[in-house]
């Protein structure tokens, strides 16, 4: 039983909150990347729309395209592989570790019609469209794993491949080159790679043109990459082992009974990290000579109805395991400091979380934790000091959710990250050591939905923020008050869940960008209050993430822009469908169903379009679901990485429901650019509006207050209740960059 | 989908340990109310476990991995069973290597006639089991082998007839250990004890039952992570003088060794990939290392004095080895509780390799000279030494020949596959 804090922890995880995460737990994270078409009017790429690349318009799917958009350039470890198709690409290890891949050649072309790129940590696969209708239907993925080539192709350079067939026949597979078979089956090497990718192209032509396409080469039924199984094993050195015994007393001076011991070599995990249970006080592990972390609970069931369970913790640092063996003692009577915690207001424990991660000393992910996790109070934790660690590292944090006694009024979320283990675990939390959120949620949303916040906390230099909290929920629309606390420098992402409880339906769900919030002050947001326009990306608005998405380089660019969410900037929601279209100079580069697109650029200074048409018809919003932008504006290599493209934040004065009050009512537009560029000065911006049944749109006279903020008044006559109203926005800046967006329906005026 | 109230209600308090992969991977890995390390075993396409990994303290997984015959046909690559007897009016194989493939590939002469019994030592029941076992022998040729005849028996861990409750993942494991023992010595008497539950307990007194009324050899395709206690399990249940104890080393790769595998007194059973390259007479078997293959360093169990690898200073396993890996498996039948994946599927996992190691110790007629696994250590002749590929899933041994393949003896194959039944 994972408990409902598992399952939304989980879901923030898998859902992409912490896109780090979920990159690092599945291994891939999908990125859009398109090829430069090959003529005017490219369409898009067979098969990619819903699949990899355009998942919907999904904003988490956008924050895994970020996370994966970087491309450091010249860095040591940099490897240059050919791939099946002949292309070459230099692969290099990127943000979070993951491996990216780039053309060798600034400004080469892709053969192929454009590439899907999907990176992991050990992987990155770059696939033609031209096979992407074949994957799992004849092709195999890792054909087009960069890395999984190269290791194949070693020094010898040829890549092997292998492939299964029907009939008695060997069939031939153009650029293939068969060195043996029998029995179905044929192992060989690419000999001319461009040749097997023009074969892959002509059938991927046919295969659009309505033929069947069940496998690119008649005959064959499974091609792969063949793994070089005669590939000599890597020489790396040779750990012996040796035999740690645990001698485990309890908090009574007894043998433990129940517990474990999570053991980790502190000088690189992958020679050990497992979890030895404890049984009548013994623990033992066969591992590699070296330096040693063990974490060790010990569990004592309640002694009688009503009592809690007992979990004491203590770490044992810098164990030096020998050839000759090593017994360690591990003492639970050290773990004296009760977990505890005192509020200024009264609150009631929802949940609590104790955990306890070591760290290698090669690495600055976290190898191995151990903690416990406990829901409405049932057990009572102790934990032992632990200074830092002289191998590795130790971080360590009690997490908690507290709410008010009604429930949904205010929730705090604490968290007390430290290096090692503080002697002080009985926390008491002042007013002026907290941040005070006044949240306001917009409706409308289906009779009885409630809300929840989730949280996440990231401590500068303490790697140990588990992920999110959850809290009592609480009636949407409405208010809700969160306290947070945490060490100086955190930053939060807040992510706001709607559901129903009686289906379990989950509504709506909205995102925040990391921010940090005053300690001592209190700042109020607003969800899901309704946004007019879609607004650019900028650095940062992913969780934990420095990326740019408005931004290039000399030979790449890449642009998006953000439509779903609510007005507050930041907020990232999901649903609706988003399909974008970039040209350059008047012809398109890239086309398709995305958030996001990076795509081959040419170093001169050019004039780009991107367009995009978005239906929101997923969001909780009451209105706004179509809009309409076109950006455009210069670029070049020498412009700047950063691409001003203008961005404006319409604020109306609208109610919860998103509409206008008769009479007049302030209008401003803010126009800037995105995140980045170089300033320029922004020249104009007009509103216009019009009743959505109508074609004749009317001007809005705004005032120019400097510095990019145009402000107006809205007249609500009488004649305009109830009526749907369309808006549009443009503006334009001193570079020759222009932005106009379109909302349809995009408020009315109440009564 | 969201939980309800009802669900937030439920009182949980969780011990969580786990191998994190980037901070954020805690929350969604790190929970698990039991005491087992979340390990991974090796991604192969379409193929499941029999059992899943986590087990509370005590208790024993099986150690089956397979997939449908379909799944493994449509995914290319998987070999094609010889000899079906395609004028057997029941359903036939048509993917996973057969009994004459494995006698072909280890040199084996399965004519043989023997007067042996291979033990089966399984948690719960299979009810199909006989029937199924019927369906696999007349596919392949070999002789019926069944209740009516004598062939066939089954029984509880008391040796009655009464069987324990019936479980689907246990029951695949079970419907692979006798047609494996059965596609290694057709002649064998199969004797099937069936434990109450998958606690080592309970799994000991069913060996120690096998053993009393009458198997020769004792398959355990099953194994559980060491713990404080095991070496008082091998005594009291895992060690019968004559009587081979012959275990699955694990699907996990280098890792926790496992027991029973792992106890002094067993022959620990490692996994190969097998390739069938060529046709007709230039046929060539190759194999290489499974890297599911279960190896590792005993933290309980002495240095045995045959053992001479240096890396490791106690038990090492495995032993020995044979074809384990699901994409180059054994087709066999099952049929309890599978649904649509019901009838042939392609067999793998360790759990594969240990009965065909026990059926051939029992085609060899000298399972009486086993107390332990010495016997496979005296020399290097009858062996086909596997010289190719890791079993690191997860944890590094640094090249060693914990989990890498060496001419001579590595944990992951042991002293290697049989070649012939001359060392067995």
């Amino acid at each position: 039983m994972r408990g409902r804090y598992a399952q939304a922890r989980q879901r923030r995880s898998l859902a992409g909150l912490g896109a780090a995460g979920a990159a690092a737990l599945i291994g891939v994270t999908a990125v859009g990347v398109w090829g430069a078409a090959a003529s005017s009017g490219a369409s898009t790429p067979p098969g990619l729309e819903g699949g990899p690349v355009a998942p919907s318009g999904s904003a988490y799917m956008a924050a895994g395209q970020v996370n994966s958009l970087v491309s450091p350039a010249g860095q040591a470890g940099d490897r240059t592989v050919t791939s099946v198709t002949g292309e070459k690409y230099v692969i290099s290890a990127g943000a979070r570790g993951l491996l990216h891949a780039r053309p060798a050649q600034t400004g080469a072309r892709s053969k192929s019609a454009g590439v899907v790129m999907l990176s992991g940590k050990s992987s990155v696969q770059v696939i033609p469209t031209s096979a992407v209708p074949f994957l799992g239907r004849g092709l195999d993925l890792r054909l087009f794993d960069l890395a999984a080539v190269g290791a194949a192709a070693g020094e010898v350079g040829r890549i092997p491949v292998r492939f299964s067939y029907s009939g008695s026949r060997v069939p031939t597979v153009s650029g293939v080159t068969v060195t043996s078979s029998g029995n179905g089956t044929a192992v060989g090497y690419l000999s001319a790679p461009a040749q097997f990718g023009s074969a892959l192209a002509g059938q991927a032509k046919s295969a659009r043109s309505g033929a069947k396409a069940a496998s690119p080469f008649p005959g064959v039924t499974s091609l792969t990459l063949d793994r070089g199984t005669d590939a000599p094993a890597p020489v790396k050195p040779q750990y012996a082992m040796s035999t740690l015994t645990m001698n485990v007393t309890d908090h009574t001076g007894a043998p433990a009974q129940d517990g474990v011991v999570s053991l980790m070599n502190a000088d690189e995990c992958a020679r050990y990290a497992e979890a030895i249970p404890v049984i009548d006080g013994v623990a033992k592990a066969s591992v590699p000579v070296g330096t040693y972390l063990a974490i060790t609970v010990g569990v004592t069931p309640p002694t009688e109805a009503g009592a809690k369970e007992l979990h004491h913790f203590a770490v044992s640092q810098d164990v030096r395991v020998s050839g000759e063996g090593k017994t360690l003692a591990v003492d639970l009577r050290r773990a004296r400091q009760q977990v505890s915690v005192r509020t200024p207001r009264p609150a009631t424990e929802v949940q609590r979380a104790t955990s306890i991660v070591g760290t290698d000393a090669k690495g600055k992910i976290p190898c191995y934790s151990n903690g416990n996790w406990v829901m409405d109070d049932l057990a009572t934790t102790f934990l032992a000091p632990a200074p830092k660690s002289r191998v590795g590292a130790l971080a360590s944090t009690t997490q908690w959710t507290l709410g008010s006694p009604k429930g949904g009024e205010y929730n705090y979320f604490l968290n007390y990250p430290a290096h090692g283990i503080e002697a002080k675990q009985a926390q008491v939390v002042t007013t002026g050591e907290v941040a005070t959120v006044q949240e306001r949620i917009w409706g409308p949303f289906p009779e009885g939905t409630q809300g929840d916040f989730l949280p996440t906390p990231t401590t500068p230099g303490i790697p140990i923020d588990l992920g999110g909290y959850s809290a009592a929920p609480f009636p949407v629309p409405g208010a809700t008050v969160t306290y947070l606390r945490s060490a100086p420098g955190t930053l939060w992402s807040q992510y706001l869940a709607t559901f129903v409880p009686d289906s379990g339906t989950q509504v709506f769900s909205v995102r925040d960008r990391d921010r940090s919030y005053p300690v001592g002050r209190t700042t109020a947001v607003d969800w899901n209050r309704p946004m007019h326009n879609s607004k650019a990306f900028s650095p940062r608005i992913f969780h934990n993430d420095t990326l740019c998405a408005v931004c290039r380089t000399p030979e790449q660019m890449t642009i998006g822009l953000a439509p779903f969410g609510d007005s507050t900037p930041g907020h990232q929601g999901e649903g609706g469908k988003s399909r974008v279209r970039l040209l350059r100079d008047g012809v398109t580069l890239v086309e398709g169903q995305a958030v996001l697109v990076q795509v081959p650029v040419p170093a001169e200074l050019s004039t780009y379009a991107f367009v995009q048409d978005v239906d929101r018809t997923g969001q909780q919003m009451p209105f706004g679901h179509t809009l309409h932008s076109e950006v455009t504006f210069r670029s070049g290599a020498s412009t700047g990485a950063g691409l001003p493209v203008l961005v404006a934040d319409v604020s109306l004065e609208t109610d919860q429901a998103g509409r206008l009050p008769q009479g007049a009512s302030p209008v401003t537009v803010t126009v800037h650019h995105a995140d980045g560029a170089k300033p320029v000065a922004i020249t104009k911006a007009t509103f216009e509006w019009r009743l959505s049944d109508s074609e004749a749109w009317r001007s809005l006279r705004l005032f120019d207050q400097g510095k990019g903020v145009y402000a107006g008044t809205f007249s609500g006559a009488p004649g305009l209740v109830g009526q749907p109203i369309d808006i549009r926005i443009t503006a334009a800046d001193a570079a020759g960059g222009a932005l106009t967006q379109t909302v349809l329906e995009a408020t009315a005026v109440t009564k | 989908m969201r939980p309800g109230k009802a669900s937030r209600s439920r009182k949980a308090v969780l011990i969580g340990f786990a191998i994190l992969a980037g901070a954020l991977a805690v929350a969604a890995q790190t929970m698990t109310a039991q005491a087992a390390p979340t390990q991974a075993a090796p991604a192969q396409a379409g193929v499941r476990a029999g059992c899943e990994h986590a087990q509370p303290k005590g208790e024993a997984r099986c150690l089956v991995r397979w997939r449908p015959a379909a799944e493994a046909k449509a995914a290319g690559g998987a070999p094609v069973p010889s000899q079906v007897q395609r004028q057997s009016t029941v359903p036939l194989p048509t993917v996973g290597f057969g009994p004459a493939d494995a006698a072909a590939a280890y040199a084996i002469d399965s004519s043989r006639q023997v007067d042996q019994t291979v033990g089966i030592v399984i948690a719960f029941d299979n009810p199909n089991l006989e029937a199924d076992l019927a369906v696999y022998r007349a596919a392949f040729g070999l002789p019926p082998c069944t209740s009516a005849n004598g062939c066939f028996r089954k029984v509880n861990q008391r040796g009655e007839a009464d069987p324990p409750a019936a479980n689907v993942g246990w029951g695949i494991e079970a419907a692979l250990d006798v047609q494996m023992a059965s596609a290694a010595c057709p002649t064998c008497k199969l004797l099937i004890v069936e434990a109450d539950t998958n606690r080592l307990g309970d799994m000991g007194k069913a060996t120690r039952t096998a053993v009393r009324i009458g198997a020769d050899v004792v398959n355990h395709s099953y194994g559980a992570d060491e713990f404080n206690g095991i070496l008082e399990i091998g005594q009291q249940y895992y060690t019968h003088p004559a009587v081979p104890m012959v275990a699955a080393s694990g699907d996990d790769g280098f890792a926790t060794a496992s027991i029973p595998a792992s106890l002094p007194a067993t022959i620990a059973v490692g996994g190969t990939s097998l390739i069938l390259s060529g046709s007709g007479s230039s046929q060539t078997w190759d194999e290489r290392v499974w890297q599911g293959s279960g190896s590792g360093c005993s933290a309980w169990a002495p240095k045995p004095a045959w053992q001479k690898d240096r890396n490791c200073r106690m038990r090492t396993i495995a032993d020995i080895a044979a074809v384990a890996d699901p994409e180059t498996g054994m087709a066999f039948y099952d049929t309890f509780g599978l649904g649509e994946d019901a009838g042939w599927l392609v067999g793998g996992g360790t759990s594969q390799a240990s009965p065909l190691i026990a059926g051939w110790i029992a085609l060899a007629g000298n399972a009486d000279s086993y107390n332990d696994a010495r016997g496979l250590y005296t020399s290097r002749t009858g062996l086909f030494d596997v010289i190719k590929g890791t079993n690191v899933v997860r944890r590094d041994c640094g090249g060693d020949n914990l989990c890498t393949a060496k001419p001579g003896y590595d944990a992951p194959t042991g002293v290697g596959t049989p070649r012939g039944l001359g060392r067995l």
